[in-house]
């Protein structure tokens, strides 16, 4: 069986439209949530973690755009068109928003449409219909229009599956980093906030009555034999970013990948890491990062988000890269006279980030914000531990991080499988053993069995 | 407020008579002409004084008032009679003679050679009342009142000037004499908002907005005072002087100003004619404050009670680098001359001059208030952080309000006030005013407008001294010093990060937590890593 159909013979689709669509003063706090393109990774995965919430009746409203499991999402408008979500988890009550399609009563597996929406065939058919505006746009009788492979359902299933357990691997791996963190943040905090890290005898310092001392510097007191310190005093030195050149010219032969401030996040686990490969000057090359080396961005933010995220490097940060790695002119890379001190550094300094200390150290002398980098490490004071403890607190955290990394690894690894695997399978260059499918039914069991105790913490 | 609304009319009637005169200039080929703006001004000014002596004299001699046709009346007069008028009559008034009233002109306006009449006047009128009206330059040529405005059509004088003043004899000012500030500082901004562009010009002459001026004004006079000097080194059309003025009180302060151009010359003296300050008049300069500093006392640079500037941030000075370096400038310019970038010599950071230039025309009581890029406060090198320094080590810094981005619609920079008060003892105050205001649009630009209440709130905040979370910072000039000198109100704010103390139990609680999840995730982990590798060896080529 190896004929096409037409999308909407398949399944039901519905959009937002007209007097449907809704105004800011429609969202709310809290409530059901309107996805849409930004709900939707560039990985064609749902994230709400920056999703609104819709006043109750503007959801109520419209019925046939409310999502339900296994509902697939379609980016229709703007310059991420085409990108696609799968609803595999329950999420509550959700609605899309006027940029997004929903496709609903899936007559086939719908995570074999999913996988069809997201491979190159329908991919280039959403390119080839979208209007070739500024805002390219999809018509939506030419969505209806769109034909689809239609294969055995077996062959659909066992695709379906593939893909199933390469995404539930990567939301696994990403789901372990989460609870590596906020381990190791926990731990910080115990240690290094609170002052109950372990004393002589192991047991925690502060709430076994170690003698604290008022600082006046600090404002506050600390265990005794602590000092306060400027930030600068635990830098040996910085590295200034660099763009380089796009192609290899001239004496621009040094091939780089380059973080700049949108990598950040995606570096410490948080998204995409898309760094531009660059050409930089030979001389320069004393600007690579190594392992132990951190990045600050001293140019960018907005009005809600202040100048200075932190991101640093690892070995295993390095091993997810081809090339070796610089930053762009708009990060600063720093490297600390000791390295021991670096879990102690990132968990400071993004604890100031967070509490937005950082916003009052910005220069806004036009649009564009710079972090008043030197002025901020010379004279913002921290309390700077003795490097005993500082030691015991880096071989904790130093795995929990290498196992972080080798997950990101793993999960670019597998996401670049997946990708080469699936088109194949669709189109029967790679024929699946009927053991995957046996293994598919056994699964659907065991995982419903699982989600009982699942999502606990 | 209550008054706006009383003289609404007079507002709408004043503004009527400019677009009327303005349409005028239009359809005799002036429209948006570069002398459009002298004529429209000028006859404006010359309206003005003829009500306001009108005005004066029924004061001096109110049988006047009653009469319909007094200016006949008073044309009656012998003159004796007439000339002692002058000494009865308030100083700061134009003596016109009874042929140069509009009203006598008005009726002579079918006569051969009108428009001559008309500029031969104006000229009579300027010559009688130099000394009172004229603007000096900075080598002591003086600046007429009027220019032969008539001529400066080419042709249909005659018709020209009829049509003005048909429009001129239409409503009479005479009411409006009473009026204050508020509604003068109206008519001015109306007067001149189709003029104060820096179209075409290398000296820009953006004018100041209503939110700078008021907070500075209020600022620096918080309380009353009298007999006071006020100085502006770059005064444009002079708003941050009249709000000053109008702080302290018009008959309790002198105004001395200076700026480069002749046109903000011109709008300054019709702003202080407006405005009750004609006695000030003679202290505005037009000329080049940082080669020529015009205004001195004893052979020294004059020292003034009272600064404020909005100077120009940028402006190519190149040609005056060796004139500002000389050794009789070093005192003045204790931090240095800016360089002159190469590629761009209009990006010479002028108004560190500017700033220099204020902080040595101050006396020893003297406060000034000063907008200067955002840039300046913190920059951690070169002339900007000289001058902190100097203004940290010699305790004049009274402290800093910066702006949110956009209150000046014509550029994106942003900026602060830098407030200085040669008494402060030792508290510092530090606004970072960044977050307030409400953004519209101003044709193509952005603006940010501040709300009554929040102008009111930085005011207040800054005279009393008061904390703000967020907002205010009071600091010590030796805090200032520890921070490298730098203004930034958020440097010096105390966050506080929450956190809570938790037990020991609850901490192991959390470790176990994170345990068992992390054992759970892993045996999933495991079992899918299996899978896939099963899978992975069941694929097959066909």
């Amino acid at each position: 069986m190896n004929n096409y159909v037409k999308l909407s013979d398949i399944c039901k689709i519905s959009g937002r439209v007209g007097w449907k669509g809704y105004t800011v003063n429609d969202l709310r706090t809290e409530g059901p949530w309107v996805i849409g393109a930004n709900d939707i990774t560039d990985d064609n995965i749902l994230d709400l973690t920056e999703a609104k919430h819709i006043s109750r009746e503007k959801f109520e409203e419209s019925p046939e755009i409310k999502i339900e499991l296994n509902d697939i999402l379609i980016v229709k408008v703007g310059s991420t068109i085409g990108k696609i979500a799968i609803v595999d988890r329950e999420i509550g009550e959700a609605c899309i928003n006027p940029n997004t399609v929903l496709l609903k009563n899936c007559k086939i597996d719908p995570y074999y449409l999913y996988c069809y929406l997201i491979s190159s065939a329908g991919q280039q058919y959403i390119k080839n219909h979208s209007s070739a505006s500024a805002q390219p746009a999809l018509n939506q009788t030419d969505l209806k229009e769109m034909p689809i492979r239609l294969v055995d359902i077996d062959v659909q299933n066992k695709v379906s599956h593939q893909l199933k357990i390469f995404n539930k691997k990567i939301a696994i791996n990403n789901k372990i980093n989460r609870e590596l963190e906020a381990l190791a943040k926990t731990i910080y905090d115990y240690w290094f906030v609170q002052f109950d890290f372990p004393n002589n005898n192991g047991k925690p310092y502060k709430s076994s009555r170690g003698k604290m001392v008022y600082n006046k510097e600090l404002k506050r007191e600390i265990p005794e034999g602590w000092e306060d310190s400027t930030i600068s005093d635990w830098i040996e030195n910085d590295k200034n970013g660099d763009w380089g050149k796009e192609q290899e010219e001239g004496n621009y032969t040094e091939k780089v990948s380059c973080i700049r401030g949108a990598d950040i996040n995606g570096l410490n686990g948080n998204g995409e890491v898309k760094s531009p490969t660059r050409y930089i000057l030979e001389k320069n090359t004393h600007k690579i990062l190594e392992a132990g080396d951190l990045i600050v961005e001293i140019s960018g933010g907005s009005p809600t988000q202040s100048t200075g995220r932190l991101a640093f490097i690892t070995e295993e940060t390095l091993d997810r890269f081809e090339n070796p790695l610089i930053c762009s002119n708009f990060c600063k890379a720093v490297t600390l006279k000791d390295e021991t001190y670096l879990y102690n550094f990132v968990y400071n300094w993004n604890r100031l980030y967070n509490a937005g200390v950082l916003f009052g150290w910005e220069g806004k002398t036009s649009g564009i914000k710079n972090l008043l980098f030197e002025n901020f490490i010379t004279s913002y004071k921290v309390v700077k531990p003795p490097i005993e403890i500082i030691e015991q607190f880096y071989n904790k955290v130093k795995v929990l991080h290498q196992k972080k990394q080798k997950n990101l690894l793993e999960n670019q690894k597998l996401a670049v499988l997946r990708d080469w695997l699936l088109p194949m399978l669709m189109n029967g260059q790679v024929r699946v053993g009927d053991e995957i499918l046996k293994q598919a039914q056994d699964d659907k069991v065991g995982m419903v069995a699982e989600e009982g105790n699942k999502y606990k913490s | 407020m209550t008054k706006e609304i009383n003289n609404e009319p007079f507002v709408i009637k004043t503004k009527t008579l400019i677009d009327e005169l303005k349409a005028v200039c239009a359809s005799y080929g002036l429209g948006n002409d570069g002398n459009e703006f002298k004529i429209i001004s000028q006859i404006f000014l010359y309206k003005f004084l003829n009500d306001k002596f009108a005005f004066e004299v029924k004061k001096v001699r109110p049988e006047l008032a009653k009469i319909e046709d007094w200016e006949s009346e008073l044309a009656n007069l012998d003159d004796n009679a007439y000339q002692m008028l002058r000494y009865q009559m308030s100083d700061s008034t134009a003596f016109l003679l009874p042929h140069q009233l509009i009203s006598n002109l008005f009726e002579r306006q079918n006569d051969p050679d009108f428009a001559k009449t008309v500029d031969d006047t104006l000229m009579d009128i300027a010559a009688t009342n130099n000394d009172l009206f004229a603007v000096k330059t900075e080598d002591g040529q003086k600046i007429r009142l009027f220019d032969r405005i008539t001529e400066f059509v080419s042709s249909k004088r005659d018709a020209f000037a009829k049509a003005l003043f048909n429009k001129l004899v239409i409503f009479n000012f005479e009411n409006i004499m009473g009026e204050g500030f508020d509604f003068f500082s109206t008519i001015f901004e109306y007067l001149i908002k189709d003029y104060n562009s820096d179209a075409g010009g290398k000296y820009a002459e953006y004018y100041t907005p209503h939110a700078v001026s008021k907070i500075i004004a209020n600022i620096l006079v918080p309380e009353p005072v009298s007999n006071k000097t006020c100085y502006d080194p770059s005064a444009g059309s002079g708003t941050l002087l009249m709000n000053l003025a109008h702080a302290i009180g018009q008959d309790k302060c002198t105004v001395y100003s200076q700026d480069i151009s002749q046109k903000s010359s011109n709008l300054l003296r019709l702003n202080l004619v407006l405005n009750n300050l004609v006695h000030s008049i003679e202290n505005v300069v037009q000329g080049n404050t940082m080669t020529d500093p015009y205004h001195r006392k004893d052979g020294e640079l004059r020292t003034f009670d009272f600064i404020v500037s909005n100077p120009p941030f940028k402006l190519d000075f190149s040609d005056d680098v060796e004139t500002l370096k000389k050794k009789e400038n070093k005192e003045r310019f204790f931090a240095g001359v800016p360089n002159v970038p190469n590629k761009a010599k209009d990006k010479m950071a002028i108004y560190t001059l500017f700033l220099q230039h204020i902080m040595y025309s101050l006396n020893d009581t003297g406060k000034a208030a000063i907008v200067v890029p955002t840039g300046f406060i913190t920059a951690q090198s070169g002339i900007d952080k000289k001058i902190r320094e100097k203004m940290i080590e010699s305790k004049m810094l009274a402290g800093v309000v910066s702006m949110p981005s956009n209150i000046f619609a014509t550029t994106g920079t942003n900026v602060s006030i830098v407030f200085l008060d040669k008494e402060n003892k030792e508290d510092v105050v530090l606004i970072d005013a960044s977050n307030l205001g409400t953004t519209v649009k101003d044709g193509k630009n952005q603006k940010t407008l501040l709300s009554d209440a929040e102008e009111d709130q930085i005011i207040e905040t800054f005279t009393d001294k008061t904390e703000v979370e967020d907002f205010s910072v009071v600091v010590k000039y030796d805090d200032i010093k520890a921070k490298n000198y730098s203004l930034s109100a958020g440097q010096y704010f105390e966050i506080k990060i929450e956190y809570v103390d938790i037990t020991a139990e609850e901490f192991d609680a959390k470790l176990k937590g994170f345990e068992s999840n992390l054992e759970q995730l892993f045996a999933e982990s495991s079992k899918l890593e299996k899978m896939i590798n099963k899978n992975i060896k069941q694929l097959n080529y066909e």
